[in-house]
């Protein structure tokens, strides 16, 4: 053994956080390194200790276990634990992800943690992504707000405050009246999860917000150009701009 | 409500068909009981037979439309004055019409002075048959409706039934306090046995208290501290709470579990969906005769629209009204950092 796995814990509540390091004590090859209270704290603490494993709650203040991994570029493994959370749940059974049901038993515990000890891949990104969006997609809700990194900080950003969405290979640039947040999510990801009575597709490189539309001008005979309130001018295509249309009503 | 013959194929190849029989049997009437010629016989059954089944027809819509809601007897009035219309467009129409066909046909004018009351009376009983058939039509319909809005009365009241049960049992709270029990036995067996006895005495007050009871303030109160401390375990410092109840107030009496949403909600959008700690003051009092319970929380101003608009503060409303019969006891306000809701309990019902 040549060092010891590095763990985090991020739970908002504190008897939750005891328990899981009382039932890690049997494991001498995990340090638990820290502990956090919510997403905010647990970007920051994977940033600064880079942990192999991370416990994490799903159901937390303002930003929930999900999204935070969300944001996460190469996240650790995880083991979620969650105490009554039926669109996760199913999200966890569909991707074979493991996740701890409060409260949860010693023996259940040690053999998720065996699990992870004993497998050799990190968690992917890709399956942590589907994972996400599987949920969301049970829950059968659009997004009220995007959750970004930037620097070690988490942003959250009302989607009303979304300009518009460009996609740049795997990842996406959201821009905002004052600012500029790449994601990687894929274009597709947005146009579902988005209220599609006010971001439309105008473009294949392009999800614009309505509300932000300044002017629309005519470019070639069969493209328009989109002026927005921050003065960037974005491209439409012959269909987006029959979208656009239909959408604006003209 | 369509029309109920002209609206589908079917039903006008029925009316047509009928109409055809009746004309066939007028026809051979006329032509036998008044001994005139075929001509005669035929062009009279077309003319009044055609009208009336047109006339009938369009009968109804005025039948549909009438004012049903001004008692019997306006009803009576309404449908007799329908029928001398009927009646006078429907023997108008046939006498303009053969006075016309008269010149340009050579048939002779029945001229017996029964033909024309014996018509009149036909008239007054097709009539009579429109206007019931119809009138049954209407009744077979609004009953199918009421039915149909009976029924989804009941599903209704099932859903807000199983909704409240739901909201009732929570879960998210029971899981996470049976977590947080599970892991004071680790190092405060004290401690665990004190939450588990809290939580049980919680959910049996939830269990045996129904909605439709009114309990001593001092009841509820002691359910809403048990509820605290279980809350306080699993958050700490999270939860700064602050209670001030008037000792006058305690005997006064509150529907049972009134409190209990108006925790939940502050705990829900306050300290669950917080990173600092939350500011939770509980106060009561008495204003004139009725007695005030104000609970206000610290939340986050994050873009979460649905706040207020919880499960539970809607069925708050809709219980106090319920109970008392007035709509402006439960009084919420929305401020920039804190939300507050007042409960106004009227004391005049034991």
């Amino acid at each position: 053994m040549s060092h010891k796995l590095k763990a985090i814990i991020i739970d908002d509540e504190k008897p939750a956080r005891e328990l899981i390091k009382a039932y890690l004590k049997v494991f001498t090859e995990v340090e638990v390194l820290a502990e956090g209270a919510n997403g905010f704290e647990g970007v920051k603490l994977i940033q600064q200790f880079k942990p192999d494993l991370i416990f994490l709650d799903i159901q937390m203040p303002k930003v929930s276990g999900l999204e935070m991994l969300e944001v996460i570029e190469n996240p650790p493994k995880v083991i979620f634990t969650t105490a009554y959370d039926q669109f996760a749940i199913k999200a966890f059974e569909l991707n074979a992800i493991d996740y701890l049901l409060k409260p949860f038993s010693k023996d259940r515990f040690e053999q998720a943690v065996k699990k992870v000890l004993n497998s050799q891949n990190t968690t992917h990104k890709e399956s942590l992504n589907n994972l996400i969006d599987k949920s969301l997609d049970n829950e059968n809700s659009k997004l009220t707000r995007i959750v970004v990194k930037k620097n070690s900080n988490l942003e959250m950003i009302p989607v009303d405050e979304v300009i518009y969405i460009e996609a740049s290979d795997d990842f996406v640039f959201i821009h905002t009246a004052d600012n500029r947040y790449i994601k990687s999510r894929t274009m597709k990801y947005f146009q579902s999860h988005l209220n599609e009575h006010q971001f439309v597709r105008i473009h294949r490189s392009y999800i614009v917000n309505i509300l932000s539309i300044h002017k629309i001008e005519q470019y070639e005979k069969d493209s328009h150009v989109v002026v927005l309130k921050n003065s960037d001018k974005i491209n439409a295509s012959k269909n987006g701009y029959k979208l656009l249309k239909d959408v604006l009503g003209m | 409500m369509q029309h109920p013959i002209f609206s589908n194929k079917i039903t006008i190849g029925s009316y047509l068909f009928i109409g055809a029989v009746f004309i066939v049997i007028d026809f051979l009437l006329i032509h036998y009981g008044y001994k005139c010629s075929v001509t005669t016989a035929l062009i009279y059954a077309l003319v009044y037979d055609v009208i009336i089944i047109l006339l009938g027809g369009s009968l109804w819509y005025p039948v549909y439309f009438l004012d049903r809601n001004k008692g019997s007897i306006f009803s009576v009035i309404q449908l007799v004055f329908l029928g001398f219309v009927f009646l006078g467009i429907w023997a108008g129409s046939a006498w303009g019409i053969l006075s016309i066909l008269e010149g340009n046909f050579s048939f002779t004018t029945i001229l017996n002075s029964d033909f024309v009351l014996i018509r009149l009376l036909i008239g007054v009983l097709i009539y009579l048959l429109f206007i019931s058939v119809y009138f049954l039509m209407i009744r077979s319909q609004n009953e199918e409706e009421y039915k149909k809005e009976k029924l989804e009365l009941k599903n209704l009241l099932t859903d807000t039934e199983l909704n409240l049960l739901k909201s009732q049992l929570n879960p998210h709270f029971l899981f996470n306090s049976l977590n947080s029990i599970s892991s004071l036995t680790l190092y405060d067996a004290e401690g665990a046995r004190e939450m588990i006895s809290k939580l049980s005495d919680f959910l049996r007050y939830s269990l045996r208290n129904n909605q439709h009871k009114l309990l001593p303030l001092k009841e509820e109160l002691e359910n809403f501290r048990r509820y605290m401390d279980i809350e306080r375990i699993r958050f700490g410092d999270k939860i700064n709470f602050i209670e001030q109840i008037k000792l006058d107030c305690e005997k006064k009496m509150v529907p049972a579990l009134i409190i209990q949403p108006l925790i939940e909600n502050a705990i829900k959008y306050g300290v669950y969906n917080s990173i600092h700690t939350t500011n939770i003051e509980l106060h009561g009092y008495l204003k004139n005769g009725d007695l005030i319970i104000s609970l206000q929380n610290d939340y986050e101003n994050d873009m979460d629209e649905r706040i207020g608009e919880g499960l539970g503060l809607s069925n708050t409303k809709a219980r106090m009204r319920k109970i008392y019969g007035s709509k402006d006891l439960v009084r919420i306000q929305k401020r920039e950092q804190t939300f507050l809701v007042e409960l106004t309990i009227p004391q005049f019902l034991q």
